[in-house]
C-alpha cells in the first residue's frame, strides 16, 4: 500500500475507523470528532458539486469545480492533521 | 476544595468530567435536533404537492453554501487553537480562537441578511409548513451560534487567565467547547443540503 510508508495504513480499509480505538469503543476526544467532523464535510464537497453538475449552466460547472476541489483539498487536510495530531501530547483519557 | 477529575481521567467513565458531562449534553442536543429532522420529513410528506418545492426554489444556494464554508473554517480553526494551547503557544491560541468567534460572527451577519431578505418578501413561518420548520431548524441552530460565540468570548477574554494557573485544566475547557463547535457545525453540515438541495 503506498499509504503504509507515511504511517497511515489505517486509514486504507476506512477512515473512520481512525475514530475507534482497538476495543472497538468510539473515541470521543476533539481530534477523533474532527476527524468525522471533516469526513463528513468532504462527503458534502462532492455531494454538493454533483448537486451543482445536475443543475446545468456555467456558473453551476464553475461551482461543481471549486466544490471538487475543496473536497479534494479537505481530504489533504484530512490526511496531514491525523499525522500532526498524532505528535500532540496525549490527553491520558484516549489517545 | 479541589473539584477532583478535571484533568484526569475519572476511572470508571475514561474521561475527565467537563467531557462526561459536555457529551451527556450533546447527547440531549442529537435528541432535540432529530425530533426536528423527523418533523421535517413528516411535514414534507404531508405537504400539498409543490407548495415545499416552491418555497425551497426560493432559498438563497449560495449564500447558504458560503455560510456552510464560513463553519468548517472555524472548526478547523477551533481545534487549532486547542493543538496551539496542547503545544503550550497562548498567543497563538487567541488569534484562532479570534478567527473563531470572527467566522462565527459572520455566519450570524450573512443569516440575518438572509432572514431579511425573506422577511421582507413576505415569507414568515406562518406562510406555510416549509418556512414554519426552515425558520425553526435554522433559528434555533443560530441560537446555538450565538451560545457558542459567548462561551468562546468568556475563553478568550476574561477565561483565558486560567491558563497561568491550570493551563492541563484550561486546554481541556478548549475541547470541550470545540467538541460543543464540531456538534453545531455538524447540524448545520446536515440541515444545509436537506433544506436547500435536497426538498
Amino acid at each position: 500500500m503506498a499509504l503504509c510508508g507515511l504511517g497511515l495504513d489505517f486509514l486504507v480499509s476506512n477512515p473512520l475507523s481512525y475514530a475507534v480505538n482497538l476495543n472497538g469503543d468510539i473515541i470521543v476526544s476533539l481530534r477523533a470528532f474532527h476527524v468525522f467532523f471533516i469526513f463528513v464535510s468532504v462527503a458534502l464537497a462532492f455531494f454538493f458539486g454533483i448537486w451543482c453538475i445536475k443543475q446545468g449552466g456555467v456558473i453551476q460547472l464553475i461551482s461543481a469545480f471549486i466544490s471538487f476541489t475543496l473536497g479534494v483539498g479537505l481530504t489533504v487536510y484530512l490526511f496531514v492533521f491525523i499525522k500532526k495530531v498524532r505528535e500532540l501530547p496525549d490527553s491520558g483519557d484516549t489517545f | 476544595m479541589d473539584i477532583p477529575y478535571t484533568v484526569k481521567p475519572r476511572p470508571d467513565t475514561g474521561v475527565y468530567n467537563g467531557k462526561m458531562g459536555i457529551w451527556l449534553f450533546l447527547a440531549s442536543e442529537v435528541m432535540l435536533f432529530g425530533a426536528l429532522f423527523s418533523t421535517l420529513i413528516l411535514l414534507y410528506i404531508g405537504s400539498p404537492e409543490g407548495v415545499w418545492h416552491n418555497s425551497v426554489k426560493k432559498l438563497n444556494v449560495p449564500v447558504a453554501t458560503l455560510n456552510t464554508i464560513l463553519l468548517i473554517t472555524s472548526s478547523v480553526t477551533i481545534v487549532m487553537s486547542w493543538a496551539s494551547l496542547k503545544m503550550n503557544n497562548l498567543g497563538r491560541y487567541k488569534v484562532f480562537m479570534a478567527v473563531t468567534i470572527l467566522l462565527s460572527v459572520g455566519f450570524l451577519v450573512i443569516k440575518g441578511f438572509e432572514y431579511g431578505e425573506k422577511f421582507s418578501h413576505g415569507y414568515f413561518p406562518k406562510t406555510n409548513t416549509f418556512y414554519a420548520i426552515y425558520f425553526t431548524m435554522t433559528g434555533l441552530h443560530a441560537l446555538h451560534i450565538i451560545g457558542g460565540v459567548v462561551v468562546n468570548l468568556y475563553l478568550l477574554l476574561p477565561g483565558a487567565k486560567m491558563w497561568y494557573t491550570e493551563p492541563e485544566r484550561f486546554t481541556n475547557r478548549i475541547e470541550c467547547s470545540g467538541l460543543y463547535w464540531h456538534f453545531v457545525d455538524l447540524v448545520w453540515i446536515f440541515l444545509f443540503p436537506i433544506l436547500y438541495l435536497m426538498l
